[in-house]
């Protein structure tokens, strides 16, 4: 499902962050449960990290060729960025560049690359190479995931109909780059740090199997890559944080939960991310649970309702589904608390999560209330988009609908096909879960109406003072105030609720007595920092 | 025979290109249009100049039947397309799985066929012995028990509690990584080819030939092994060719639990991607690889039964 909404969000696929380099007015609660990271014991230099990767083999680890879960955590260890982005402060750092600068009207990024960085084929990593890789990002003629990522750059639509360079882009010698908006864009930074804006180098990347044999400048170069099977990667001893302490990591492609679960129970694996069912068993374990990691993600799970159909189509009914179901009993028994309340759009983990914004409590006699005064007293019935994993989630809502009249007539069938039909707005409700933005305004984004379908808003919501909130927000690069912004916004989105707002999702992963130094990243906790984790002696 | 299998092969051709035209039909029906599969989660940030220039580079602006006939003249030169995933070559990535496949799939049926056999004939000539009763309690237990089951039941007890073999993955090729996963794909296999010899066995052995063969004084191994298992094999042969395309969708099943990296999982995958031409070029590859077993077990007959003839 992840993936799923990675793709949902298309618009805003790397538009982060900003909004959390500043500091938030409210103090969202976290929940985070940072696990062996605190151990007092000094890291280890060596030794072999092997974690699952849950979702399949990513088949390309070209940054620009994909964007979902699989692959970025692979390339964001093969390939370096200019600057990063540091989830648990919250905050841009430098990566490649030594230094930058933003000029007052937000539209020059002035850069300055590190001397004596290199590529994993030993050449050295210069201006040229960021240039050519935002242009290379940027070419139609690719098919690239980031294609919209730079369309902010000036000379970005010229290169669209033929021109041979963005000419916003310009290199001075080897180290200096600078790069010109057309409008000032508060994600920049943000773009810069995400994963397909790693730096490739030219030689390499027009290699017609780079996506099989990607080079890059980052922590870890790969060194094998068993399709189906799993994908090893060694530290790269001249990387310019630092060498690793790890050195090698595999990544096995275990897209079964109970083959992961044998092999973490025999100690071959070191880590991975778990589902429900696993978290209520390893979380009652008293020995297993010291290895948990915990965080509420930047995912929140909805029922979509196509707000341009009935019944839908009138916010009462929406209202009165959000009254009539009781989140908390399903959080509890259904996810075996493995998700959170949830009490607006923007989970707890986002920098504008607003805790004032109490969301709907469980009331059936407003609910029904609400029913009556659309005209619908005796409830209906509606059709609801489900894949295999979201089908429970429905069954269980049912109970609680059946009692005012509502049932949702469980339609079940790949997420692919559930996508596609999502995005032409061919369902009247469907379930999934979205998010992964830091950036409030890039989350709500999915409320924006020129977003509509493919864009991300699916529910083909539409309302006038949200656009112009959002509108205003996309050329305003304080984060306090975009994070102000977003709560305006939010507001009424709760309020005419195109979505029915359910719960955010914790992340867990669990890990060996042995690992150290995971973090509760809520971008996506397998978006883990691995030049910090290290492995002591394992048995 | 030469005539007769040269003639099997020409038959081939025309299975071949309705297997192709249906597989293409089929997948692009399923998959709506596939410049969309294609670019995905791209599109909603392209022009149309640009989806009809992708939609050109790979072919898709020509008319159904010009697109069918081009992938079957290349299917022909071996190349499957390419993946609208990792964008590389299709019958690449089948072909770096085929070993995996054929090392699982070979080791589970030439287990099935030496222990099915051996069971079963010795089942038949210990008839209601002990032997006999457990055999087949043995092998109804095998074709009846789920091949996800096993395997979890097996992880369970070899890599987690006992710790002596690995719960999954293809290591470097290790014996000890193939273990587990031939053992659960070919339990099913290896107890219908037990049933199966077992009862042909029975009805062989009644046969007036056994009996003189025994009254000449040969022993009673010879009688059974060289008289009596040689005209019982018909039926074995043709259900191991049947249970050919069980190994074929057990692998798919069994690599998913396993972690094993053969084609079977490499199907699941792309179909749960939606990655067309991936699907189309391993459903045609088995496709093939289940005619040419055909083949060969119609070949086999006449092998191990001197009446078949093929003129």
């Amino acid at each position: 499902m992840k993936q799923l909404s990675r793709i949902l969000a298309p618009a805003m696929i790397a538009a982060l962050v900003v909004a959390g380099c500043g500091s938030s007015a409210t103090k969202p609660p976290t929940g985070d449960k940072p696990a062996p990271a605190v151990d007092p014991a000094k890291p280890v230099q060596g030794g072999v990290f092997t974690k699952s990767l849950n979702y399949g083999d990513p088949g390309n680890l070209d940054p620009i060729m994909k964007s979902d879960v699989a692959a970025q955590m692979v390339t964001m260890n093969i390939f370096d960025t200019l600057v990063k982005y540091d989830p648990i402060k919250k905050t841009i750092v430098k990566s490649v560049a030594a230094d930058y600068k933003i000029s007052d009207d937000g539209l020059t990024y002035t850069f300055t690359l590190k001397n004596g960085v290199l590529f994993h084929n030993g050449r050295e990593l210069k201006a040229a190479d960021v240039k050519y890789t935002i242009e290379r990002a940027s070419n139609p003629k690719l098919a690239p995931v980031t294609l919209k990522l730079f369309d902010k750059v000036a000379g970005y639509d010229e290169f669209q109909k033929g021109a041979t360079e963005i000419s916003g882009i310009k290199v001075a010698g080897d180290y200096d780059l600078t790069i010109t908006l057309k409008q000032p864009k508060a994600t920049l930074l943000m773009d810069l740090a995400s994963a397909p804006a790693g730096i490739v180098p030219k030689e390499e990347a027009e290699k017609p199997d780079f996506g099989q044999k990607p080079v890059g400048s980052g922590p870890f170069k790969l060194v094998d890559w068993k399709k189906d099977d799993k994908i090893t990667l060694a530290a790269n001893d001249k990387y310019q944080g630092g060498r690793p302490y790890l050195d090698q990591v595999v990544f096995r492609i275990m897209k079964e939960e109970q083959t992961r679960d044998a092999e973490f129970q025999s100690g071959t694996l070191d880590s991975m991310t778990l589902g429900e069912t696993q978290y209520k068993r390893y979380a009652a374990d008293p020995e297993k649970q010291k290895g948990l990691v915990e965080v509420p993600e930047l995912f929140t799970r909805a029922i979509h309702f196509n707000t341009t159909k009935a019944p839908f189509d009138n916010v009462k009914v929406r209202q009165a589904i959000n009254y009539a179901i009781d989140k908390k009993a399903i959080v509890e028994k259904v996810l075996y608390n493995k998700a959170f309340v949830a009490t607006g759009v923007l989970p707890s983990s986002s920098p504008a999560y607003d805790p004032n914004l109490k969301g709907y409590a469980y009331d059936p006699n407003k609910a029904k209330q609400l029913l009556q005064e659309a005209g619908v007293p005796n409830g209906f019935t509606f059709d609801v988009l489900v894949t295999a994993a979201t089908a429970k989630w429905m069954e269980a809502m049912n109970i609680d609908l059946n009692k005012i009249g509502i049932n949702g007539k469980i339609n079940q069938m790949e997420s692919s096909t559930l996508l596609e039909k999502a995005r032409n707005g061919d369902y009247q409700a469907v379930i999934f879960s979205t998010g992964g933005d830091v950036d409030p305004i890039s989350f709500l984004g999915r409320f924006e109406s020129r977003n509509f379908g493919k864009g991300g808003n699916v529910t083909l919501y539409k309302n006038d003072q949200v656009d112009k909130l959002l509108a205003e927000a996309s050329t305003v690069t304080d984060p306090a105030k975009r994070n102000d912004i977003a709560r305006q916004a939010e507001k009424i989105i709760v309020a005419e609720t195109p979505w029915f707002i359910f719960n955010y999702n914790k992340a867990v992963a669990i890990a060996q007595p042995w690992v150290h130094g995971l973090q509760p990243v809520p971008t996506d906790i397998d978006f883990q920092d691995l030049t910090q984790v290290w492995v002591s002696n394992k048995k | 025979m030469l005539g007769y299998i040269s003639r099997r092969f020409l038959q081939l051709i025309p299975i071949m290109l309705g297997i192709t035209l249906v597989t293409f039909l089929l997948m692009r029906a399923a998959g709506g249009d596939p410049v969309m599969q294609l670019i995905d989660d791209r599109s909603a940030g392209m022009d149309q100049a640009a989806v009809d220039a992708i939609r050109q580079q790979w072919g898709l602006d020509q008319p159904l039947p010009v697109q069918y006939l081009r992938f079957v003249a290349n299917a022909v030169k071996g190349d499957l397309g390419r993946s609208y995933v990792s964008r590389s070559s299709v019958a690449q990535a089948i072909n770096e799985r085929v070993p995996a496949t054929a090392r699982l799939g070979l080791t589970a049926l030439i287990f099935a066929v030496i222990v099915g056999i051996a069971a079963g004939t010795i089942a038949a000539a210990r008839r209601n012995s002990w032997f006999d009763t457990a055999t087949m309690v043995v092998a109804l237990a095998g074709v009846s028990i789920p091949v996800f089951w096993l395997a979890l039941l097996m992880m369970y007890l070899f890599a987690v509690k006992w710790h002596v073999l690995p719960a999954s993955g293809y290591g470097d090729g290790q014996l000890k990584y193939l273990i587990m996963p031939a053992f659960a794909l070919g339990a099913g296999i290896t107890g219908v080819v037990a049933r199966v010899t077992r009862s042909a066995m029975l009805g062989v052995i009644k046969a007036e030939y056994i009996t003189t063969a025994r009254s000449k004084g040969l022993s009673e191994s010879k009688v059974i092994f060289k008289h009596a298992l040689r005209n019982a094999l018909i039926p074995v042969v043709t259900i191991i060719g049947v249970q050919l395309g069980g190994v074929l969708s057990g692998a798919v099943i069994t690599e998913s639990i396993f972690n094993w990296p053969g084609i079977g999982r490499l199907l699941v995958d792309s179909i749960g991607k939606r990655d067309q031409p991936m699907v189309q070029g391993v459903v045609i590859f088995f496709a093939l690889l289940f005619a040419l077993v055909n083949l060969l077990v119609d070949v086999a007959y006449a092998a191990v039964d001197p009446r078949i003839r093929y003129s």
